[in-house]
């Protein structure tokens, strides 16, 4: 059996009355990239958030290389700190102001020989593309994408088994996006770390992920190998998102229909019964509003779907080919 | 076709606490009738400048040269009167965040009301039931219900449609969205986008959609303008720009976005080095050409202005593909 980086079991995040994540079950292999998708509220940071232990999940558990860290103190956390980093969306507000861009690389190390500190950080830096001059800057200084470089650098420095990757390029431009998109293409190849990749970014995650898992409202509805997801995906949902991602050409996307799921998004305090997305789901069926779908492996390994309208092999309704229900939220006619 | 909107030659400076910053360039466009004009580029390009500065919604510290005409009348220095007469009435504008644009403590009916009544003079009662088919037309269920609804009742999506409901609702003949669904995620974006479509083919409204996403240029324009530092640097048809990207910078930008089934085991993305310059003063040369990989002496020391015709562009060494005859 291949060594996982990374189990998460049952993992349930609840904020007061808010189910923010509400049993998910995700595994990650050793140096692979798992992207997690979906839109905003449905629970994918949250998931980052209790995997680096920023959180403390409400019940469930999470294995980091086999190691139970679920409700590990704030001490016994120091060690494991080193096998997992995060990355944020928003460098300026993830890289303290006050600090020179050295100190910031350099933190996870403090436990280390002083003297040894400043080698490392210049290998670092080197290793995301800055020069090493830039360990003397202050964050400000320097650029967006220069700034998640740095993050980067930080969150690699004690070469973790795991990175949480929190839309590391959402908040870039497009050229920026793309050198970032390659850094960690590069540096995953090169050092073998695993990667949650957490994004609604769906062009970034084909670019990226080796497996993909498509969260709505706190749970997972399918995950499976990355051509599987975007070939031929199975769930609805996984459907509909992915046909309203415009893409970058006229006449190919002028020739796709966007199912459209309405603007409603239930809450995540008082969730929809049976199946979470029955209430935007355009081709429910009484079971789905009152029976929970159960999560089954389908088709080809690896391939989970949680939807009661799904076959065995994989096959089942297509939302983009189901006519008459597209555009029942647009123009009134 | 005769444009509606035509901007010609503006330039727009700030002053700043760190001295002069030029934002816009001698930028001239076009906007036909029903027609949807994207203004595309990144963060700092001016395309936001741009937008704002077609009705005098800039702030007193930017400088503002140049003409911007709307059926004829000049825009550019005009008094108050003829502005407030035009904003809202003839020219409209839908921000990107939709809940920043609304007042939290009216409802929705009131505020899409206060608009008819103040552009149009409608009384209350006609202004209701205007209200209610506006926000039928924008695609909200049981608009009769939802115009008592407060601003923090409704989705990003819900607000967003009223907010277009709002810009609407005097038929304005040009519509200005800057980053409409920016902040919106994509099944709601693909909604908003829908409406805006249905907008310009039922209405006529021209549109100017200022966006950095090339996937909804991609859905929505009929032309496209690309800005970089302050200037237009390509403008063409949008099938053509995408098919037949002239600027380098253009052709980069394009090359920087995953395409479908391309994984990074197998291709790269397209990297722009450095960075977009931060300029006190327009320089007499390419503003790209520290960044561009086809850039020669000429580049530095020499402004390239737009080519005429359909696909124009302001590069000395422009990209020519094997497309064209």
């Amino acid at each position: 059996m291949e060594s996982l980086a990374l189990e998460v079991e049952d993992l349930i995040m609840h904020f007061g009355p808010v189910r923010a994540v509400d049993g998910v079950t995700l595994r990650i292999k050793q140096g692979s990239v798992v992207a997690l998708v979906g839109e905003s509220g449905s629970g994918k940071s949250t998931v980052g958030r209790c995997i680096v232990r920023l959180l403390e999940p409400t019940a469930g558990t999470i294995r980091l290389a086999g190691a139970d860290v679920t409700h590990l103190s704030r001490r016994q956390l120091r060690r494991h700190r080193r096998d997992v980093s995060i990355v944020f969306q928003d460098p300026a507000g993830s890289l303290d102001p006050r600090f020179s861009v050295g100190d910031i690389v350099g933190e996870p190390l403090r436990l280390m020989r002083r003297k040894e500190i400043p080698a490392k950080v210049s290998e670092a830096l080197r290793r995301v593309g800055l020069r090493p001059e830039v360990a003397h800057r202050a964050p400000h200084e320097l650029s967006g994408g220069q700034r998640q470089r740095v993050s980067i650098a930080r969150a690699l420095i004690s070469e973790p088994r795991l990175l949480v990757a929190d839309e590391p390029t959402s908040a870039l431009d497009v050229s920026v996006q793309a050198s970032v998109l390659n850094l960690l293409a590069d540096l995953q190849r090169d050092l073998g770390f695993a990667c949650l990749f957490i994004t609604h970014d769906l062009s970034a995650v084909e670019y990226l992920a080796d497996e993909v898992a498509v969260m709505y409202l706190g749970q997972l509805v399918e995950q499976g190998p990355r051509a599987r997801i975007f070939g031929a995906p199975s769930h609805p949902y996984t459907q509909a998102l992915l046909s309203a991602a415009p893409v970058p050409d006229p006449a190919e996307q002028r020739a796709r229909k966007p199912v459209l799921l309405g603007d409603d998004l239930p809450s995540a305090i008082d969730p929809p019964s049976g199946c979470r997305f029955h209430t935007r789901c355009p081709v429910a069926v009484d079971i789905c509003r009152t029976v929970v779908p159960e999560r089954r492996t389908i088709g080809e390994a690896g391939h989970q779907v949680a939807c009661h309208l799904v076959n065995e092999d994989g096959t089942g309704p297509d939302v983009r080919l189901a006519d008459g229900h597209n555009r029942h939220q647009g123009v009134a006619r | 076709m005769k444009p509606v909107l035509q901007v010609k030659d503006l330039s727009v400076t700030f002053r700043t606490e760190d001295g002069m910053l030029s934002a816009v360039d001698r930028v001239s466009l076009e906007v036909g009738d029903g027609e949807v004009l994207a203004v595309v580029g990144e963060s700092g390009c001016g395309k936001s400048v741009t937008a704002m500065s077609l009705a005098g919604l800039l702030p007193r510290t930017a400088t503002v040269d140049g003409s911007v005409t709307l059926d004829g009348t000049e825009l550019i220095g005009a008094d108050k009167r003829t502005l407030r007469s035009i904003r809202g009435r003839e020219v409209a504008y839908i921000f990107q965040e939709p809940m920043t644009s609304l007042n939290p403590v009216f409802t929705v009916g009131h505020q899409i009301s206060e608009v008819l009544r103040t552009h149009i003079g409608l009384d209350r009662q006609a202004a209701q039931a205007r209200a209610i088919e506006l926000l039928t037309l924008v695609g909200i269920p049981s608009a009769d219900r939802r115009i008592n609804d407060y601003p923090h009742q409704l989705s990003g999506g819900m607000r967003q449609r009223v907010m277009i409901a709002m810009a609407v609702a005097c038929d304005p003949k040009v519509l200005i969205a800057d980053e409409p669904t920016t902040a919106l995620d994509v099944t709601i974006q693909a909604g908003i986008l829908d409406v805006l479509r249905e907008l310009r083919e039922r209405l006529g409204t021209s549109i100017v959609l200022i966006t950095h996403d090339l996937g909804v240029v991609a859905d929505l324009a009929d032309r496209v303008a690309v800005m970089y530092a302050g200037r237009v640097v390509e403008t063409a048809e949008v099938h053509e720009l995408f098919a037949n990207p002239q600027h380098p910078y253009t052709a980069g930008l394009l090359g920087a976005s995953p395409a479908a089934g391309r994984h990074a085991e197998t291709h790269r993305l397209s990297e722009i080095p450095g960075l977009v310059p931060v300029l006190a003063e327009q320089p007499d040369a390419c503003t790209f050409a520290d960044r561009c990989p086809r850039a020669t002496e000429v580049c530095t020391s020499s402004q390239p202005e737009l080519t005429p015709g359909a696909h124009r562009v302001a590069c000395w060494h422009p990209v020519r593909e094997s497309v064209e005859v």
